[in-house]
Order: structure tokens, then sequence, then C-alpha cells
């Protein structure tokens, strides 16, 4: 591979594949959407070349001189139809453009939410169903993979789809720093003491399985799953995003649902949300120095609100505004960046509930086997970084 | 007084932002003309802010305006004004003035010669918390300088309308972007560097995080501190300075928003600046106003320059001087296993 061309290579995953790849010597050009998020990129030595997935003359422009495609855009900040668009349509051009320039391969990212957020025990291995489940990103991921593989089949175009587990590391949107933010806001529960399967991949193994899949000539019209080489619990993810911030957040709330989440089976969306009355005494103080809601914490909302009315009644405005900031730095400094936002009850999505409760381990061995793919992070090194990461970047 | 003439070069996000707003506050200044290469993004600017006119190339305005804005990326900011200097007309043109010494200092020496004004856009020195650091300084009430530290930094969100963030046409990133604005005000308030040791994260193209450690040379004697720059990550965003008897510290996002304390203490007291003679609350529309309105007095004969090229020159030799001497940054998550490994031929 000498050149190239990676669509979403100013988020996550393809950000980090452009900076592993530059590293290596590969000339990456960049499809870049939106300039605004592209000052990470511009730290490479990488030609950036504006376009949009959804402009097949973009594309057309793009991959000009590229003997390989790697495409992990999408649009996640999208919704419904767009964000459908965006996965389908744009994968639908970008093996068009593929084709036309007669690419050596096409890498496409696909992801394990092919099998929808309830794996069934035949998503282990590549060959489980597709499981269209209503999830606009889910199905559209199968959809368009489905897209891919006919441009494999039907026009001969060299693809290969990669389906990754749960993608974490430096600079992780959704599983790093979404994570971090439900755990400060105290939203963040582990269900069925998170014992459900996470499937962890620490983004630097997925960019060496990329490489490797542009590279290996027996991935040609191959799918294959890529996480890390243990199937991490949703415990030891969490938890491990929570020490990142020391232990102030430690430990997590749990939820139990209606049944148990053996086999994929569907765990019911009514969790049971326990606190310690620690906990809720210290959320109440937390809340009652930045006037959020109660809602967490019923057995308390009367008296606080009354509280707040005579204090509002007898206090002048100035003072109680100087008591309010004094609070404030008070339970920062007592639990050290946990008011970013109003907290928020816990309440849990069907998905969410199915994710965090899945017992599908995916495997790797056919990666292993075609591909020469072994994951040299593991999830203690990968989390290490993570959590340096996180500090740096104060998330 | 009669308005004067100008033409604003360059249609991207700061002319959308801060100039076009600016001039509706500055009955001294009349925008007649946009130029930019996209046409259609200069239309709808100059209808959305009522200029009349709209151009594809900055030479349409010669003989037509009496003086112009040049908000064209860093790449072009030393030759488009030294155009517009030679044919007398004068220039306010966006920081940095030039992204290498040897342009600026062309640049600074054309306007001498030619005796036309050059304005550069360091809008921070029209802050009025910039100015209260500095009074505070100045007047010696700090105590003796210890120390200083600043950062500025935010998950990068720039509403950036053209690919002008390569290495070609930026010359630079975080540090000649808006570290051109940090390290101006530091050198205005404690004056030039004495040390410098720079770090950053460039990987061949332009960095997004970067660290100083300086030395600086405040009024009475050395003082060390710290810088740090940042794209891609949300940082204080003030500038604290450590005198022996009070630190202030400085918003960095706000224009006027300062506060200082017993060095002793760790008690922050929020003081208002208009108690020291300069007024607050400022809004930013009100400091570009004043930068166009300086701009605007400056054309027309009444004011010198309110921020003349020489006084610049030590902020971009400094930046200079960091390129130059450049160390890489160490980013504590990366490890050479991952980074800078070649991958083997294929066989």
């Amino acid at each position: 591979m000498r050149r190239v061309l990676i669509t979403g290579a100013t988020g996550f995953i393809g950000g980090r594949l452009a900076e592993v790849a530059s590293a290596q010597g590969i000339q990456v050009v960049a499809l870049v959407r939106n300039w605004s998020r592209a000052a990470r990129l511009a730290r490479l030595p990488a030609i950036m070349a504006y376009g949009d997935t959804l402009d097949l003359g973009s594309l057309r422009q793009a991959v000009k001189g590229c003997d390989v495609v790697v495409h992990c855009a999408v649009d996640n900040k999208a919704d419904g139809e767009a964000h459908r668009r965006s996965i389908v349509e744009g994968t639908t051009n970008v093996m068009q453009a593929a084709l036309e320039e007669g690419v050596k391969r096409v890498v496409h990212l696909s992801s394990v939410a092919v099998y929808s957020y309830r794996a069934g025990p035949d998503a282990a291995t590549e060959g489980g169903a597709y499981r269209y489940s209503g999830d606009v990103y889910c199905d559209a991921k199968i959809d368009a993979e489905k897209v891919a593989l006919r441009y494999y089949r039907e026009r001969g175009l060299p693809v290969t789809v990669l389906r990754p587990t749960i993608v974490y590391g430096p600079f992780g949107e959704y599983f790093t720093q979404y994570t971090i933010r439900l755990i400060r806001e105290g939203r963040m529960v582990l269900v069925n003491g998170g014992s459900g399967l996470c499937n962890a991949l620490y983004v630097d193994n997925l960019a060496e399985a990329m490489l490797l899949a542009a590279d290996s000539d027996r991935a040609v019209g191959e799918v294959f799953h890529i996480s890390d080489a243990n199937a991490t619990t949703w415990r030891q993810f969490v938890e491990g995003h929570a020490r990142a911030l020391g232990n102030a957040y430690l430990p997590l709330p749990e939820m139990a649902t209606g049944e148990p989440a053996a086999g994929g089976t569907h765990a019911g969306s009514a969790g049971t949300h326990r606190s310690s009355p620690i906990q809720q005494i210290l959320q109440v103080v937390r809340m009652c120095s930045t006037g959020d809601t109660l809602d967490l914490v019923p057995w308390l909302e009367r008296p606080v609100r009354i509280g707040r009315a005579i204090a509002r009644a007898v206090v002048p405005r100035p003072l109680r505004l100087l008591v309010r900031e004094s609070l404030r730095c008070s339970a920062t400094r007592t639990a050290p960046g946990s008011v970013d936002e109003p907290s928020l009850p816990p309440t849990l999505s069907q998905a969410e509930v199915d994710l965090y409760t899945t017992s599908v381990v995916f495997s790797i061995e056919k990666a292993r086997k075609l591909l020469g793919y072994e994951p040299q992070i593991d999830f203690a090194e990968g989390m290490e970084r993570t959590a340096a990461w996180i500090r740096w970047a104060r998330v | 007084m009669e308005p004067v003439k100008i033409g604003i070069i360059g249609a991207g996000a700061v002319t959308e932002l801060f100039h076009l707003p600016a001039a509706q506050l500055c009955p001294e200044a009349q925008i007649v003309a946009l130029v930019d290469k996209n046409s259609e993004r200069g239309r709808a600017l100059a209808d959305r802010f009522s200029v009349p006119h709209v151009m594809t190339t900055h030479r349409d305005l010669y003989g037509h305006v009496d003086g112009v804005i040049n908000a064209l990326p860093n790449y072009l900011h030393a030759s488009v004004t030294i155009e517009f200097l030679e044919r007398g007309v004068p220039v306010l043109v966006e920081k940095p003035l030039a992204v290498t010494l040897a342009e600026a200092e062309k640049v600074t020496e054309v306007a001498k010669t030619t005796a036309v004004p050059l304005q550069v856009g360091h809008l921070y020195r029209f802050c009025n918390g910039v100015r209260f650091v500095k009074q505070a300084i100045d007047e010696g009430w700090l105590g003796s300088l210890q120390g200083f530290s600043l950062e500025f930094g935010f998950v990068w969100s720039w509403p950036m309308v053209s690919g002008s963030l390569s290495k070609e046409q930026a010359g630079g990133g975080a540090l000649l972007d808006f570290g051109s604005h940090m390290l101006d005000l530091l050198l205005q308030w404690f004056g030039s560097a004495i040390e410098v040791q720079y770090w950053d994260d460039s990987l061949g193209g332009v960095e997004a995080d970067c660290s100083l450690s300086l030395v600086l040379q405040g009024p009475a004697g050395p003082v060390p501190g710290t810088v740090a720059l940042s794209r891609l990550r949300n940082l204080s965003n003030s500038a604290v300075v450590i005198g022996k008897h009070f630190t202030v510290e400085y918003d960095i996002t706000t224009a006027d928003k300062v506060r200082y304390w017993p060095s002793a203490s760790n008690k922050k007291a929020v003081s208002s600046i208009s108690n020291f003679g300069l007024p607050s609350p400022q809004p930013w529309d009100d400091v570009c106003a004043q930068q166009l309105r300086a701009f605007a007095r400056a054309i027309s004969g009444r004011d010198p320059s309110a921020v003349p090229g020489e006084s610049v020159l030590d902020t971009v030799a400094l930046i200079d001087r960091c390129y130059r001497e450049r160390q890489p940054l160490e980013l504590p998550w990366e490890k050479p296993v991952t980074l800078n490994k070649r991958r083997p031929a294929k066989a």
C-alpha cells in the first residue's frame, strides 16, 4: 500500500488509522467534510481532500491515485434518514468511486451492530445472521455491508469487511468520552452487576487490523470480527474508565434487569436502580449547590424545596449567590468534576440494556488465521493509555 | 467625519464573526466591498451585512477603497498587504502579520517607507482585562513578579470555510493561530523573551497542541512562566500572573473578566475593573468595533496605527524561534510500539 484514501479521517477511528498509517510511511489522503474537525488530522503530512461521501464527484477526485480505500465515515451528528443515508448511500458512493479508480483494496468498516444490540449466540462467528431491529444505525450498517459485498460479488471490487466490537481509546467519542460523562453525571449504571460482555477493542488494535486487511490477499471478499484478545465485561470496562477519574466515582450504582441476561435473552427495560444512602445524600449536596433536579432522590425532594423557598424569602440575593457559589466550589472539591451537567435519573433505553447484557464473545479466530491479526494491546494496557489521555485531555 | 470606505478581502469565519458585525457598530467605517474567490460565499455574506459590492479578486479593489482588511489565509497576509501598502492603501491585516519573521520585517519595512498606516489584528490589545493586568504590573501593586502561567485551549470548532489548515496555507497551527494573540499579550505585559523552550505535537503537519517554557523580561527582572495552547482539549483558558503581594487572573475567553487575590491566600475575589478606571463589562462586539474604529482613525490621519507592524515583531520573532527550536511534545498515551513502527514489506 502506497497511498490510502481514508473516509472519516477527522473522526476517532479514521483519525487514528491516519496517524498509524502516516507513521508507517503510507501517504494518507483524508476526505474532509468539516474543516472544524480537522485539527488533529492537520498534524499529519496527510493530503486533506475536501469532500463528502454523499458527493460522488468529490470522492472521484479524492480517490485518484490511491491504491487502497478505507471507509470509516458515518455522520453521527445526523438523525434518522439523514444518518441512514450517510451510512448506506455514503458506502455506495465510496464503492463506486473505488471501482472506477480500480483500487486494489477497499476496507469497509462495518460493525457487530449488524447483529443488532441483542446479538444471539450465532453472532459468535462471522456466519451469524444479520438481524434487523428497527434501530437506524444497526439496520443501516447491515445495508451498507450488503452494498459493499455486492460490489465484490457483482462488480469484482476487492472488498474486505471488518466488524469491530466496542472501540475505545484516546479521542474516542462514544465509548470513551460519553462513558466518562455518564460516570461524572452519576448516570452510568452497571446492569446486572456489569456481568455482560463488552468485547472491548482498543483503537490501535483496530487500526492494525485495517492495515492488515488492506494488505492481505486472503482478505478479499471476506468478513472479519475484530476485537481484543479477551472479551472484557462491562464492569471491567466502565470501572476502568471510572478509575481514570480517581476513585471518587466508585463504587458505581447498579441496576438489575427483570430477567437474567444469559444467552442474549431480552432483559426487559425496567430496571431497579440502587444507590447507597450516602451516594444519595452526596447527590443532594451536589444538586443543592447547582439548583439541579431532585428526581433521583424523591424522599428528599420536598424538604429541599421548602428550604430553598425559605432561603429565597429571607436571604438577600447577593448572599444567596455567595452561599450557592461556595457550595458549588465545595461540591467540586469533594467530588471532582461531579457537577458538569444537571444530574438525571439513570434510565436506560432498551438498546442500552441489550448492549450491556450481551453474552456473546465475538470470535477473532478467522482474523487471526487469514489476516495474521493478533491484538498487541490488551485491556489493561489500552485502559492505561486511555486513562493517560483522559487526564491529558481533561475530559 | 465621513465614514472611510473599506474593502474586506476574504469572506471566511473571522470576517463573518468579527469584522462585519463590528462594522455595524462603527459609524466611522463603511464596508463597501467584500472579496472572495468563492463568489457564492461572498454574496451570501454581503447580502446578510448589506455590503454593496462583491468581487472575486483583491485587485478589483484598487482605486475604490480608502483601506482594506486582509482576512485571507495566513500565507497571503504578507504579500497582499504589501501590494496595498505600495499603492498607498492602509491595511488592517489579521494576525499573524506573516508566517515568518523575514516576511513580517519586510511588510513592516514597506509600511515605514511608504508611510501608509498598517494595523495588525491583535484584538486582545483592545481588551480591558489585558489593559488591567498591564496596569497592575506597571503600577507595581502585585509586588515583585514571581511567575506566570497561561492556558488557552478548546476542542476546536472554529467554523473554517476553506481548507486553510494545511501547513502550506496556515504556516503553523495553534501557536501561530491563537498563540499569536497569547504571546503578544504576554510580551505586552512583561517585555521581551529571554529564554524559551517549545514542544509541539506536529507529525509533519501543523501543531494542534503545544507547550512553552519561557523566561520573560519583567519590569524588575526575569519572570519565568509556562504557556499551553491546544486545539484538542479544553484548558483553563486563563492567564495568571503571580506577584509577591497579589495574584491576578485574566479570563481569556472574555474581554474584561479579571480577578485577583492576595498571593498568600487562595481566596479568589472577583474585582470590577471599572474600579480601576476601565469600563466593564466589555462585550466582544465592542472590542471588534474599537479595533475597526482605530483603523478608521488611522486611515483618516487622526491617529497613528494602534497596532503598528513593528510593535508585533517581537511576537513574530518569538514564534519563529519556537518553530526553529521545536522539540516533539510527549503525548502520554503514545508509545513507540504503535507509532513510528514500520510495517514489514509485503512478501
